[in-house]
């Protein structure tokens, strides 16, 4: 006789096993109406179809963000070929490296949330308190690697970054979820949506705070002047300082054609990474307020033939000091030296400090309209006006002229303000721009279509700049498409480049010219069966006026010119591939190689050679596990950079999944570095010596556990 | 430093800023999830069942569609399978439906056991093993013709490969209709996966220009091989591919419909509004005539289709 609790047990699992069939076969009635599960999610309304851009792009959605494990923006960027995320050793702030331009403050990118840009007037950079950016509020990131002025404008030069944000389709109701880790790493956020007959809603909120990074600096800027200047100051051996407490927080709300946007990004207590002069710094502590808010009008359809979308955006960001920023720790003679090389001052008991802080407004309108009345023919008209300025700089610092007396600020002094004085590192200043864009997509013949664009830019400051682009796009046979592209593109001048005037070793130039860049592509997209798609890049540029801090003539001084020069070729080679309805693989392979013109040396600190491979499998019993390698290869040192080239470095990173009541509740492992790769990037090469002579180390292993819920 | 205090400042700040958020979450999605009030009135009264995202949209679509349609009370029960039917007695008695829109196969028979004597309109499903009004998924032949004319207006021949037998009606539909519109329908008619592949790769040798294939549901087409063999040829020889299965215009076919849940819903609340005053006691499902229309640009382009004034606005997606 079968025992009471067993019999229990088999009846419940007929029991659910009819059910999961009658589920099973209401979804494969419904699924039957529409193809597959994405498309039901595009008919629906809860994605978008991913549009078709005339450029080399890549989307990732929240779907592919989910395999790949992620817990900040960076680790997703990361993933897309010829786009690597590099760090600098102030704050330890990303470098995103489109194929091989490099530089340490990265204005060459233009990111973008929802389409309104993040770019900050002081650096052109997203701000020196960037923090990094938590991920669960966002639905999708569309990069284009190459320029994109024509359409963009200013710094849409190496690549774009377009974070969009879910709206109230993607969130069903109230979902939330934390995780917690290594370094003592906290998350925790909440996302709501509800559509409306008339209103759509979405909030969400992200908490995120960590230790962060604490691998060891051996030696640092600090430790060469204790042997010129017979200190033993430098806090090296030390741990990096990668703390930081941040809150994303956003709300949309959606009625009829307008949508209205409002976000807050706080960054504090974050810690300097190895210091703001390359010098370690266990105190100083910077914050970042970012407030923005945005209405746009959408309608593509105002009349037959025509669409049009106008958008008005508001972004304030500040760069502050929470505790004192120490250049050179105490007992540091700082890096004052007579012509002869004898140190001038004695100790500073307290370190050299200096805490810069600055305050930005950024306001923008733009009209857009697409006009499809001609035959053959699709144009996009647009106008915009911008507004900028730096409505606030403030410094205090323990060092230097004080502005009261004229002399020099003795070691034991106390901090000095310098604002609203001349010596303050930045004047107050705004820019303007104008600009108009024109473009056609010209449907030549059945199989070919020619995409021309141009756009008119003028600044307040450095005045005009006209830049195209054509892409030519072949329908070469029924799973091949051939495009070729041509674009142009420039990089504005930043205020530290334009206007800088009180410090005593580097000026900014007023009359600096913007950076150009020339890009040459071919492109390939092969799709040999439904489930694989290959794509294939090369591409060829020309980055000229590269602005560059030129010694003047006595030597005391280096002043911002457009001298530099930089040509590359590469190629980029990506494939997915659904192998199963259940398991799939993705990878891609770029391989760059940039010429410094200057030196005749390639370029540096980029990688000349990534690889990257995803594998994800949909496991029964509702698991799913992705294991992705990441390589980072190839990276030189900069002309007469005296240390052997960076290592290379591999990292294996694998999440495992599992969902419970449907997919009301997930649990999740996550493993970063599985294999504690030693992985670095470069620091910089200084006079006379490098500051950070073993690079700068990224974290070792990490796991995280993580648990999401749906009310619903 | 004051700077601190600015920092301090801001933290209470974003505190109270993100309680409120919370709370108006909260508040909000009890408002918008909360259960159909047991009120004592009649109106149409929704059964549907409970499925995973984003099939649920679609239901909350046609929900929505009825909602907005019906001028008397409206409610709607999701309905789950791991429950018996009589665990909805109570609830749907106390809401004392005028008439019942089932949506999926299996509620049709759970109204039909709880309620006989209230009218049932289906909706959501292909076909019904039982006589009842309502709308089926199965598009509407003339609908879809006129669509293809209106995109590929050369099209000479429509090929279909089928099981003539089993669509006996809906073909005779589709060659009268056809025929009128001066496109000559050829039916190849085959029994087994096997013949129709065979008759797929017959047809793909013998096809012409401004010929066009209605890829009509069934095994042969789910093998990959065969489709893109088909849209392969179909490229090379300038011949139109249409379906309902949007998934095969991201794969190259010119363009398919799927349905439109909301003018789903509307048209269901109007048969239901008729079944319940008794002047249409149909017992069949109509076609669905309700729908929307996807198109590759790729496709059309190579087949020479502009997409321009009166073509544009019938056309609700692109790939």
């Amino acid at each position: 006789m079968i025992p009471l609790n067993k019999l229990t047990l088999i009846l419940a699992s007929i029991v659910l096993v009819y059910c999961a069939t009658s589920v099973a076969s209401d979804e494969e009635e419904l699924l039957s109406f529409y193809g597959d599960e994405e498309f039901v999610s595009i008919a629906t309304g809860i994605s978008q179809p991913l549009s078709k851009a005339p450029a080399v792009a890549s989307v990732l959605t929240s779907k592919d963000i989910k395999q790949i494990g992620a817990t900040d923006l960076d680790e997703i960027l990361e993933t897309i070929p010829g786009l690597h995320v590099a760090h600098n050793a102030v704050g330890y702030g990303s470098i995103y490296t489109f194929r091989g331009i490099y530089t340490e403050s990265n204005p060459q990118v233009l990111m973008l949330i929802n389409g309104v840009p993040l770019t900050n007037l002081f650096i052109g950079d997203r701000g020196q308190a960037w923090g990094g950016m938590s991920i669960e509020s966002i639905s999708r990131i569309e990069v284009i690697r190459g320029p994109g002025s024509a359409v963009y404008g200013a710094d849409a030069f190496a690549g774009v970054i377009n974070i969009v944000t879910k709206n109230s389709n993607e969130i069903s109701g109230l979902e939330t979820g934390a995780r917690y880790g290594s370094l003592n790493t906290k998350d925790v956020w909440l996302n709501y949506g509800h559509s409306g007959e008339k209103l759509n809603v979405s909030a969400s909120v992200e908490f995120h705070k960590t230790d962060g990074n604490d691998e060891t600096i051996p030696a640092d800027a600090q430790t060469f002047l204790d042997t010129v200047s017979g200190t033993s100051a430098s806090l090296a051996p030390g741990e990096v300082n990668q703390q930081r407490e941040n809150i994303d927080a956003r709300l949309e709300l959606g009625y009829g054609d307008f949508t209205f946007r409002s976000g807050a990004q706080i960054r504090s207590d974050g810690g300097l990474g190895i210091g703001l002069a390359q010098a370690l710094d266990s105190n100083g502590q910077v914050s970042s307020k970012r407030y923005n808010t945005d209405l746009t009008y959408n309608n593509p359809d105002y009349s037959e033939n025509l669409g049009i979308k106008a958008t008005v955006s508001y972004l304030q960001t500040s760069q502050e000091v929470d505790d004192d920023l120490i250049l050179f720790p105490p007992g540091s003679r700082g890096p004052f030296f007579t012509p002869l090389g004898a140190p001038i001052f004695p100790p500073f008991p307290n370190g050299v400090i200096g805490n810069p802080e600055i305050y930005e407004r950024h306001s923008r309108a733009n009209l857009t309209s697409t006009y499809c009345g001609f035959d053959n023919h699709e144009i996009l008209l647009g106008t915009g006006y911008y507004y900028g300025e730096v409505y606030k700089t403030e410094e205090e610092k323990n060092f230097g002229i004080d502005p009261a007396t004229g002399f020099p600020i003795l070691p034991g002094s106390g901090l000095v303000d310098v604002s609203d004085t001349p010596l303050v590192f930045l004047p107050e200043d705004n820019r303007e721009n104008r600009y108009i864009f024109l473009q056609d997509v010209w449907h030549l013949a059945n199989d070919w279509e020619l995409t021309a664009g141009v756009r008119y830019d003028h600044y307040s400051d450095f005045g005009d700049t006209v830049n195209p682009r054509l892409a030519l796009v072949w329908s070469t046979r029924h799973n091949l498409t051939t495009k070729f592209l041509y674009g142009e593109a420039f990089r504005a001048p930043s205020f530290a480049e334009t206007r800088v005037q009180s410090n005593p070793t580097v000026l900014g130039n007023p009359n600096l010219e913007p950076e150009t860049l020339k890009s040459y592509e071919i492109a390939f997209n092969y799709r040999p069966t439904f489930d694989i798609n290959i794509d294939l890049n090369l591409f060829h540029y020309k980055w000229e006026d590269i602005i560059q801090f030129v010694s003047d003539p006595g030597g005391a001084t280096r002043t911002a010119q457009n001298v530099g020069e930089q040509d590359a070729d590469g190629v980029e080679i990506e494939a997915n591939w659904d192998i199963t309805e259940q398991v799939s693989l993705l990878t891609n392979y770029s391989w760059q190689n940039a010429e410094d013109q200057d030196t005749g040396a390639d370029a540096a600190n980029a990688p000349e050679q990534q690889f990257y491979i995803r594998g994800f499998a949909d496991l029964p019993n509702q698991f799913d596990i992705t294991i992705q390698l990441n390589s980072v290869m190839d990276r030189n040192r900069s002309f007469g950079d005296p240390r052997s080239d960076i290592d290379d470095y591999t990292t294996v990173d694998m999440t495992i999944r599992k969902r419970f009541y449907g997919e009301q509740l997930e649990l999740s492992i996550l493993a970063k570095n599985i294999f504690d790769e030693d992985a670095r990037e470069p620091s910089l090469n200084t006079i006379p010596v490098p500051a950070i002579p073993d690079d700068l180390p990224l974290a070792g292993r990490r796991i995280f556990g993580e648990i999401r819920y749906k009310f619903n | 430093m004051s700077k601190q205090n600015e920092h301090q400042y801001y933290l209470p700040w974003i505190a109270i800023k993100t309680l409120k958020i919370v709370i108006f979450s909260v508040v909000f999605s009890l408002t918008v999830t909360a259960v159909p009030s047991p009120a004592l009135s009649s109106g149409i009264v929704i059964l549907y069942p409970e499925v995973r995202k984003p099939y649920s949209k679609i239901y909350e679509d046609i929900i929505e569609g009825i909602t907005e349609q019906n001028q008397n009370d409206t409610n709607s029960m999701a309905i789950d399978p791991n429950q018996p039917f009589e665990y909805y007695r109570g609830s749907l008695t106390k809401l004392a439906p005028d008439t019942i829109i089932a949506l999926g196969q299996k509620n049709i028979s759970l109204a039909r056991e709880l309620k006989p004597d209230v009218p049932i309109v289906a909706g959501g499903i292909i076909k019904s093993t039982e006589n009842v009004a309502g709308i089926s998924m199965i598009p509407d032949t003339g609908a879809i013709i006129d669509k293809l004319i209106l995109l590929y207006g050369e099209v000479r021949n429509l090929h279909i490969v089928t099981n003539a037998k089993k669509r006996k009606h809906r073909l005779e539909i589709v060659g009268n209709y056809a025929n009128d519109k001066g496109i000559n329908l050829i039916v190849h008619d085959v029994e087994t996966v096997q013949a129709a592949a065979n008759e797929y790769k017959a047809l793909l040798a013998d096809i012409k220009q401004h010929d066009a294939i209605w890829l009509m549901k069934g095994k042969a087409i789910s093998d990959s091989a065969l489709l893109s063999k088909i849209l392969e040829t179909a490229w090379k020889k300038r011949v139109a591919v249409f379906s309902s299965n949007p998934t095969h215009v991201k794969r190259g076919a010119l363009f398919a419909i799927y349905p439109n849940n909301k003018k789903l819903g509307a048209s269901l609340a109007i048969l239901a509004t008729k079944t319940n005053t008794g002047s249409t006691p149909s017992t069949t499902l109509a076609p669905l005539t309700d729908f929307y229309t996807v198109l590759n640009s790729r496709t059309s382009r190579h087949l020479g289709i502009s997409i321009a004034g009166n073509i544009r606005a019938e056309i609700d997606s692109v790939f």
